[in-house]
């Protein structure tokens, strides 16, 4: 079993590694920050999980990583965006916001009015 | 060593120990980094270290699925590279290739060539030898027959009461099938038409294992239903004469003016006994056939039980048959059952032959790949400056290695890609050539298994000649590149190429040897005088039906009436009627004991036997054999007039050896045991075979046999005035009785060749491997003598400036290829002592160790080494000795 909860968590999870990536470059723990401080401890996910969500993104080309100096000068690994990360952040919040419009729609509206 | 072990364990593994570090590095920052933060917070540093880690989950897991992610990545990426390196290395072969127009296309010309004939007769020996038959279990099916070793039968087909104690008695069979050949005359339709049938016992099906198509295949209540009554047909009878009707089941057929109710199409591949066979009829032959057990004509087929061995199956027969012996003397002492698995009756005779095609088409192959590897010999020694070259700028001796052997695996299976086109046309062609000498023909073509054959064939020539010159990878660079191309001796590869050319000239022998032997054979078959005259004779068979011609004297008359309106037709100058035709199964055969004037009376099973022919007068006439002493049959030769017969020289020479025998008297032990009495004697003819000796024949006059057939053969003599004879011949028939049509229309002069086909097969197609394989190897000594005296053109322009003539270079550039084709002649006529022992059976008059075809051969080979190698010689001695010592070129 992936350490990660669900396939939905699992996108998602990768939708939010572009998205914390898209300012510039970070390392893991950077990244893990980052989706703690914008979505607000809502997801909660095992931080462990971000690793190989991060290396299979490096393999796919949406990420590429470097060894460089952390803020307190230790050798950390950084990630950042590809052209090939961008355009799937791009896709992927779209899509997001499509599906999750959808689904509030029909929670605020209910089935018939469709 | 060890580290090295311990590297090449990672690299198997797939990760490097930097990447397993990297992964620990990433995974303590962050845990370290998230304690820091609490720490400095005010958390205490066990507390901080466990919520961390609660949050953070297993590292130990977490890292360890981060090396499977590195493994898998590094193994791809492994992959792709040599992936890549093969296909960098392919790439470059095809530039060598394309940059030598030359050498490629005589390489590939070649390879083509021995890959494209194998092709075709391996498609040939699979499709007719290798597949299994097509029925269910097929290893437990096999036929029965009766042998008696002291009359040298040794394989007869059972008489039907043997067969009925069989099926009752044998414990070794799950069933027994029997059928007989049959034909019927197709009355419902118009003009009536024969077609081929067989009467089968209702389980033959099910002994086969085979289903029909349309509806259902025989069973036990059909024979009961009276005979003809139930029939069963042929998907081609289904097509032609009911337009593939879909309501056919339940139908009937008109059998010999009958009604048969047909219960079943078979599908197009069902062929027994023979394709041809159109009907299937039902008779219980285990239980209402008479008890005549001398009456020998049934097919028997057994299903064996499981784990039952034919020889098994055998020993219980023989147990029974032993038995039988005894029981029915007259019949049966002295005879034995033998027991043949069926895929050896459909395919014994033929396999032999396509063996024999098979090892010489090997052959062939082996000589293009010798010519191929000569080649790459000669051309990795021009290109040794290139090789040292590369080594020099780093090139690892097993890449430049890896780089030549891909170079001989692409030639090969361009090779392969162009002998696939070549042997598709040779399939075709061999099938043209086929005479109906192989069984399952139909089925021959280039299938995928074939492919795969011809792949495989690709690959392992490509290794074959690429092995040779690979051995000689250059790892001496720098010398290399120190000694300067032009001026490398290449001793080695010399050699080599010689023993090469060596061996290309041996196999040759062989293969000429074989096909000459084949070709004097075919020959002297040819030149045998067949003892009748083939010109203007058109034969054919008729076959009555007991039910309209139930007695022997309507027989008789019908068949004088039938010759009587044969010779009234224009064109025709002779006809008649008789049991059986030369060279041909078609016909009713057989010998009978007899008992001549002059020798002692032996008890029958021991009196001597000979063939047994019912003729009309106009027979023998109509085949040129002619009467040597005494006379002919006349028509006034009546039933009621004295009995007379001839016998043929053979048989006069036998019995009354020195003597005339006309006047002689003999008796033939059948329905009656009177005496008949020599009026003549006629020539001898080849019935068998071509190339069987002739052996005693008797001719009783068709008015005075004791039985006569329904089922004749028609010949008829044309005198060559009529464009077609064969409409009057046919029209004549039907003029006698509407229902009984000529049918198997044919003349002598095809039946005579088709009787030499088998030979001509072979003969043509072990001559044109023979052909391929001595023009290959003129290919082989020519190209070698032409590298030597390029490469030699420097010395032999310094010999020549020493005084050395002309005539003396040209004599020894001849003499050394004549030395090495000697030699390959040797050993080769060795060879072929061994191996043409195999043709001994296929040969007629010509023993395989003839010393004129041996030594013709050789001649011939070595007069081709001189040819391929005095235009090369020729150059040689043409040097100019100072523009030779000028040149520094190769």
């Amino acid at each position: 079993m992936s350490p990660i909860g669900s396939d939905t968590l699992y996108g998602t999870l990768n939708l939010l590694i572009l998205k914390s990536l898209a300012d510039g470059s970070l390392h893991g723990l950077g990244i893990a920050r980052r989706i703690h401080h914008i979505s607000d401890d809502a997801l909660r996910i095992e931080e462990g999980a971000l690793y190989p969500a991060l290396h299979r993104m490096e393999r796919d080309g949406f990420l590429e990583a470097s060894w460089g100096k952390s803020e307190n000068n230790r050798r950390a690994k950084f990630y950042e965006l590809t052209a090939a990360g961008r355009r799937q952040l791009k896709q992927e919040a779209e899509r997001w916001r499509r599906h999750a419009g959808a689904v509030s729609r029909v929670l605020e509206l209910g089935w018939e009015t469709k | 060593m060890g580290g090295d072990a311990r590297g090449w364990l990672r690299r198997l593994l797939g990760s490097s120990g930097r990447a397993e570090e990297e992964i620990g590095e990433e995974i303590r920052f962050h845990i370290e980094g998230r304690v820091e933060e609490l720490v400095e917070a005010g958390w205490d540093p066990g507390d901080a270290r466990r919520d961390v880690l609660r949050r953070f989950g297993d590292p130990g897991r977490v890292a360890s699925e981060l090396r499977r992610l590195a493994r898998r990545r590094a193994a791809r990426r492994r992959w792709r590279e040599t992936i890549g390196s093969i296909l960098r290395d392919v790439r470059y072969a095809l530039r060598g290739l394309r940059r030598n127009p030359g050498f490629t296309s005589v390489a590939l010309l070649t390879l083509a060539l021995g890959i494209g004939a194998t092709t075709a007769i391996f498609s040939v020996l699979d499709a007719v030898v290798l597949q299994p038959l097509p029925f269910h279990e097929p290893d437990r099916l096999v036929l029965v027959f009766e042998q008696n070793r002291a009359q040298e039968i040794l394989a007869e087909p059972p008489s039907p009461p043997n067969y009925a104690d069989w099926v009752r008695e044998s414990t070794s069979f799950e069933a027994i099938a029997a059928l007989a050949d049959e034909s019927y005359t197709l009355t419902s339709v118009d003009p009536p038409r024969v077609v081929e049938g067989a009467v089968v016992s209702p389980n033959l099906f099910q002994v086969l294992g085979v289903d029909a198509a349309m509806g259902r295949t025989l069973g036990p209540g059909d024979a009961r239903a009276g005979e003809n009554a139930r029939a069963v047909i042929s998907h081609a009878l289904w097509q032609e004469q009911f337009g593939g009707d879909s309501g056919i089941v339940g139908r009937t057929l008109r059998l010999n003016a009958r009604a048969a109710e047909i219960v079943g199409v078979m599908p197009p591949s069902f062929d027994v006994p023979r394709p041809e066979v159109a009907v299937w009829v039902p008779r219980d032959y285990a239980s209402d056939l008479g008890d005549n057990r001398q009456s020998r004509y049934l097919t028997v087929i057994g299903r064996m039980k499981p784990d039952v061995t034919p020889e098994r199956a055998a020993a219980d027969l023989n147990r029974i048959h032993t038995r039988l012996g005894e029981l029915y003397p007259e019949a049966n002492r002295g005879w034995s059952v033998s027991v043949v698995p069926a895929h050896e009756y459909v395919v014994g005779d033929v396999r032999g032959i396509l063996l024999l095609l098979f090892g010489a088409v090997g052959f062939v192959l082996l000589i293009a790949c010798a010519n191929v590897a000569s080649l790459l010999l000669g051309r990795s020694t021009h290109r040794h400056r290139e090789m040292a070259v590369r080594a020099a700028l780093g090139a690892g001796r097993r890449r430049l290695r890896s780089q030549l052997l891909t170079e001989s695996l692409v030639l090969g299976l361009l090779g392969g890609i162009l002998g696939t086109g070549l042997a598709y046309l040779g399939v075709r062609f061999l099938l043209t050539l086929e005479p109906g000498l192989l069984p399952r023909a139909e089925q021959v073509g280039v299938d995928l298994r074939v492919l795969g054959f011809t792949l495989a064939v690709s690959l392992a020539t490509g290794l074959a000649f690429g092995f040779i010159p690979g051995l000689r990878t250059p790892g001496t660079a720098v010398t290399g590149l120190r000694e300067g191309a032009g001026r490398i001796t290449g001793m080695g590869s010399s050699l080599a190429r010689r023993l090469l050319v060596a061996g290309e000239v041996a196999i040759s022998v062989v293969l000429l040897v074989g096909a000459a032997l084949l070709v004097r054979s075919f020959d002297e078959l040819r030149r045998v005088d067949p003892g009748f005259d083939a010109e203007g004779v058109h034969v054919a068979s008729v076959s009555l039906s007991s039910q309209t011609y139930p007695e022997n004297s309507g027989r008789v008359r019908y068949f004088g009436e039938l010759v009587e309106r044969l010779r009234q037709v224009p064109g025709v100058a002779e006809a008649g009627v008789t049991t059986t035709l030369p060279l041909t199964p078609s016909g009713i055969d057989f010998d009978l004991p007899y008992r001549a004037e002059g020798h002692p009376d032996l008890p029958e099973e021991q009196l001597p036997q000979g063939d047994y022919r019912i003729i009309t007068p106009g027979a023998l006439e109509a085949l040129g054999i002619e009467v040597v002493r005494g006379r002919g049959l006349r028509d006034s030769d009546r039933a009621e007039t004295s009995r007379v017969l001839l016998v043929n020289q053979a048989m006069a020479r036998r019995l009354w050896p020195g003597e005339d025998g006309v006047g002689k008297t003999i008796e033939i032990h059948y329905i009656t045991n009177e005496p008949w009495q020599v009026v003549g004697v006629v020539e001898d003819t080849r019935h068998q075979a071509m190339a069987a000796r002739p052996s005693p024949q008797m001719f009783v006059p068709l008015a005075q046999a004791d039985w006569v057939f329904n089922y004749m053969q028609v010949v008829v003599k044309e005198e060559g005035t009529v464009p077609d004879v064969r409409e009057g011949i046919r029209d004549a028939a039907l003029e006698v009785d509407r229902d009984f049509p000529l049918y198997a229309l044919t003349d002598m002069e095809a039946i005579l060749a088709e009787s030499l086909a088998r030979d001509r097969f072979l003969t043509v197609l072990l001559g044109t491997f023979a052909a391929l394989a001595l023009i290959l190897s003129a290919a082989g000594i020519y190209g070698v003598v032409s590298y030597q005296v390029a490469r030699r053109t420097r010395e032999i322009g310094v010999r020549m400036a020493l005084g050395a003539d002309r005539s003396g270079v040209l004599a020894r550039t001849v003499g050394e290829a004549l030395a090495t084709a000697g030699l390959g002649a040797l050993v080769g006529i060795g060879g072929s002592l061994l191996l043409t022992r195999l043709l001994s059976g296929l040969l007629y008059e010509v023993s395989p160790a003839d010393p004129l075809i041996h030594g013709g051969v050789a001649a011939l080979l070595l007069a081709t080494a001189a040819l391929s190698a005095f235009m090369p010689a020729r150059r040689a001695a043409s040097v100019d000795p100072v523009s030779a010592l000028k040149s520094e070129q190769v």
